[in-house]
């Protein structure tokens, strides 16, 4: 009993012992910082740039990829894709030179539209033409369609109204018209509805203008700056009434690998397997996201040089600051220190370098992330703090060591008697 | 003494200073060398690719028109997939129009898969190009082994393939060796009557022009059944008249199409685009790896401060001898410029060297801008970074600086 008590209080001791010596190394660090403070400053400076820019990277990484998520979910969810061509190929990569040219028919549509499990089909024929009202003339994409495109795609109508399935089957030529290309066409919006715009020599009346979903771009389709006509309405742009592309949308999460091997056997009947591909749309936003993420990682790996010419820069300062305080590491091992302690002092003076330099990095990072986040899909999550701060404090043991050694193995007489 | 010969003094003690501290002029260094040689490689990967997919396009000549379907954005790209979605193709009664104008030499109807190609023991995926003889004429493709397919061939729809190089030589081991041997196509049967010549580029992960299966269009009914195409490539017959050829082209087109339905594009516009799209992502990278650049530059700062406090009584004696602050000041700005642009130079090497092992997987290639280029902004670097101290020493008058510890 009062054996463990004393082998407790021994410790207790030592780790007293310990702590003074810890408070004593960052005491003789801080006043060393003082006392060369312009040489502090511009050596944690090297590590702060580094540090920062690399944040930064991972920011607009982290940004973007919650940025194409966040796109990608606003175009309603359960959906998949029948189009023509392996957009997966061997190695699902998108191939985008595999197109097998095939279109699918209206029939095809409504053998899909009969599958179990499915909720909306809506086929398109997709077409870049020029657009025209008042004689002022833009390139979009014509989107020859069912109604039931809207729904699916959680698109309304700012202005007017969207066209609905009756309209359909009454071929009516009436367009919805993205907001893009809205903008580009009208100047401003509202009025335009009633109007009437020419689309390959047919005039096509303005029906509603979509509200705005933004974005578009990568890799999701725009649809922004889509031209909405009911497929059936446009018999001389689209006469034998194919399509490109037709979506549609599972009842819930569970069916959907079901409706997919319905709708790929059903398509099997009437195309070669290599020819057309279904797939999921999360699928696409995965394979925009990977790629992304490897863009970003070769770019966080080049910013990363920085961090290690910063390094460099710490030993360089550590070996001049072991040359310059040799005789004070003579007297400190005259006086007792081991060369332990030693090495831990100048290793530690590395370290908080370094660690200061990545503290004011991420200060950095995150004022310009606030800024710029208004501009720029840019986030900084809980992993980018964590990665920032190991990483400046790995960099200062790494590059520490060298000098620190150096520190630790001079002699304590050669070094009190250097000049 | 005259100024050439102080120069020279200058030079000697900068370099003795550099010597008497190797370890920190080599650290120093480090830091520009590792800047500059990230800079100038990534420079040289831009470069190297950005020449390897002009070359591409010069090996087709620049007289070389392509038709394809829809309707082409500003620069290209994104729309041809969608115009290849609204499944719009050319046929052969367009080819025989086009034939009719005078402006044109050549005009070769194209059709394009990736396809699955089988040999008796290997199965690789390649772009298979089906069309008539002329294709090889327009794409400048010579025949190394065995012989091209010819106009009888594409009337008799012969079932038979002219191999790339690539192909070849990975399906059947050596090139010589896929004569008369047979190839699986899709799941068709093609004989091999020859191989291309090496046309060389490209390489590990960008593909290479030599990479492609040629058959005969009238064969290929398999997976193109509609005999549709997918472009038009047309040789015009007066380089000079590109222009006016294309007016030609779109004028013949629009009595059967709308002006929706297909574009019209040169070598130079698609080059444009290309290289435009390569400019952008090589100046990214290299900003970027230019940030290591300026930490390599505070490190030099920093040096230079440490180097002017410890050479203090130094700047006092050599003031009170006679030198002026200028003097002074040209010792520190020559030491620190030095020491840059050596980082500089040992980086240009470093870069050199590994973009010659590079270059055996990848374009790669550093041209004379490059190598001013890291010459002149290490350079720069080391007075911008040497500046601050070396004013600094300037400042100190003599009898302070004598007299400082």
């Amino acid at each position: 009993m009062s054996a463990s008590y004393q082998h407790a209080g021994r410790q207790n001791r030592l780790k007293q012992h310990h702590m003074g010596i810890l408070l004593s190394i960052i005491k003789t660090s801080l006043s060393d910082f003082d006392r060369n403070k312009l040489r502090t400053f511009l050596t944690s400076l090297g590590i702060l740039i580094g540090v920062s820019s690399v944040i930064l990277l991972v920011s607009l990484g982290v940004g973007l990829k919650n940025y194409i998520t966040e796109q990608f979910e606003n175009l309603g969810s359960n959906i998949l894709i029948a189009m023509p061509g392996q957009i997966f190929g061997g190695d699902r990569q998108m191939t985008g030179g595999n197109f097998s040219g095939i279109t699918f028919t209206e029939k095809d549509y409504l053998a899909i539209a009969k599958v179990s499990g499915i909720k909306a089909v809506a086929p398109a024929y997709v077409k870049t033409v020029s657009v025209s009202f008042e004689g002022k003339t833009e390139i979009g994409s014509y989107y020859g369609t069912t109604a039931e495109i809207f729904p699916m795609r959680n698109l309304e109508a700012g202005y007017g109204q969207i066209f609905s399935a009756g309209d359909v089957e009454k071929r009516k030529k009436i367009i919805v018209v993205g907001p893009k290309i809205a903008e580009k066409l009208f100047g401003n919006m509202g009025s335009f509805v009633g109007k009437t715009v020419k689309i390959e020599d047919q005039g096509f009346k303005v029906s509603g203008i979509l509200k705005s979903k933004g974005g578009g771009g990568f890799g999701g389709p725009d649809f922004d700056s889509f031209l909405y006509v009911p497929y059936k309405s446009s018999p001389k742009i689209n006469q034998e009434k194919k399509f490109s592309v037709i979506n549609f949308q599972a009842d819930s999460e569970t069916v959907i690998d079901t409706v997919k091997e319905s709708v790929t056997a059903l398509l099997e009947r009437s195309y070669d397997e290599e020819d057309f591909s279904v797939i999921e749309q999360t699928q696409i936003q995965e394979t925009v996201t990977s790629i992304f993420a490897i863009l970003n990682g070769v770019l966080v790996a080049i910013a990363a040089i920085s961090l290690i010419v910063g390094g460099i820069g710490i030993m360089n300062i550590m070996y001049i600051t072991v040359t310059e305080r040799i005789r004070e590491i003579g007297i400190r091992r005259a006086m007792g220190a081991t060369r332990r302690n030693i090495l831990s002092q100048f290793l530690f003076e590395a370290v908080f370098l370094s660690f200061i330099g990545g503290s004011f990095g991420l200060i950095v990072s995150l004022v310009i992330v606030f800024i710029g986040s208004r501009y720029f899909p840019l986030a900084i999550d809980l992993m980018s703090v964590v990665v920032a701060l190991t990483v400046s404090t790995t960099i200062g043991v790494v590059f520490g060591v060298l000098p620190a050694r150096k520190a630790a193995l001079l002699s304590p007489v050669e070094a009190i008697r250097y000049e | 003494m005259n100024k050439y010969q102080s120069l020279i003094t200058i030079i000697k003690n900068s370099v003795a200073d550099l010597i008497r501290n190797k370890l920190r002029s080599f650290l120093t260094m480090l830091g520009i060398i590792i800047g500059i040689s990230s800079v100038i490689l990534l420079i040289s990967l831009g470069l190297g690719l950005k020449m390897y997919i002009q070359e591409q396009f010069k090996a087709l000549g620049s007289n070389l028109i392509i038709v394809m379907p829809g309707k082409m954005m500003s620069g290209g790209g994104a729309s041809y997939q969608t115009a290849m979605m609204s499944g719009f193709k050319f046929e052969e009664k367009d080819v025989q129009a086009l034939k009719k104008l005078d402006s044109l030499n050549t005009v070769v109807p194209l059709f394009s898969r990736v396809l699955d190609i089988a040999s008796d023991k290997e199965n690789k995926v390649y772009e298979t190009i089906v069309s008539n003889e002329e294709i090889f004429d327009i794409m400048n493709m010579e025949i190394e082994f065995g012989r091209l397919y010819n106009k009888g061939d594409v009337s008799k729809r012969k079932k038979i393939a002219v191999l790339g190089f690539g192909p070849a030589e990975k399906l059947f081991g050596s090139a010589e060796t896929a004569l008369e041997k047979n190839v699986k196509i899709g799941n068709q049967t093609y004989k091999v009557v020859g191989v291309l010549e090496k046309k060389g580029g490209g390489g590990g992960v960008v593909p290479s022009i030599d990479d492609h299966v040629f058959i005969p269009h009238t064969a290929a009914i398999s997976f193109n059944p509609g005999r549709k195409f997918m472009a038009l490539y047309a040789r015009a017959a007066d380089e000079q008249n590109i222009e006016q050829t294309k007016n030609d082209i779109k004028e013949v087109m629009l009595k059967k199409y709308s002006d929706d339905d297909f574009s019209i594009s040169d070598q130079k516009e698609l080059l444009s685009s290309i290289n435009s799209i390569f400019d952008i992502i090589s100046l990214v990278l290299t900003g970027i790896a230019a940030i290591s650049l300026i930490v390599g530059g505070v490190g030099i700062l920093n040096i230079m401060y440490v180097s002017v406090a410890e050479r203090t009584k130094e700047i006092g004696i050599r003031r009170a001898y006679g030198a002026t602050r200028n003097d002074i000041l040209v010792l520190f700005l020559t030491e620190s410029a030095l020491l840059s642009v050596l980082g500089g130079f040992i980086g240009l090497i470093i870069a050199q060297t590994a973009v010659l092992g590079i270059k055996q997987f990848f374009p790669a290639y550093i041209d004379l801008t490059s190598i001013i280029l890291a010459l002149a902004v290490s350079w720069s670097i080391g007075l911008i970074f040497g500046v601050l101290p070396a004013v600094q020493a300037s400042k100190l008058t003599p009898i302070e600086a004598i007299r400082r510890d």
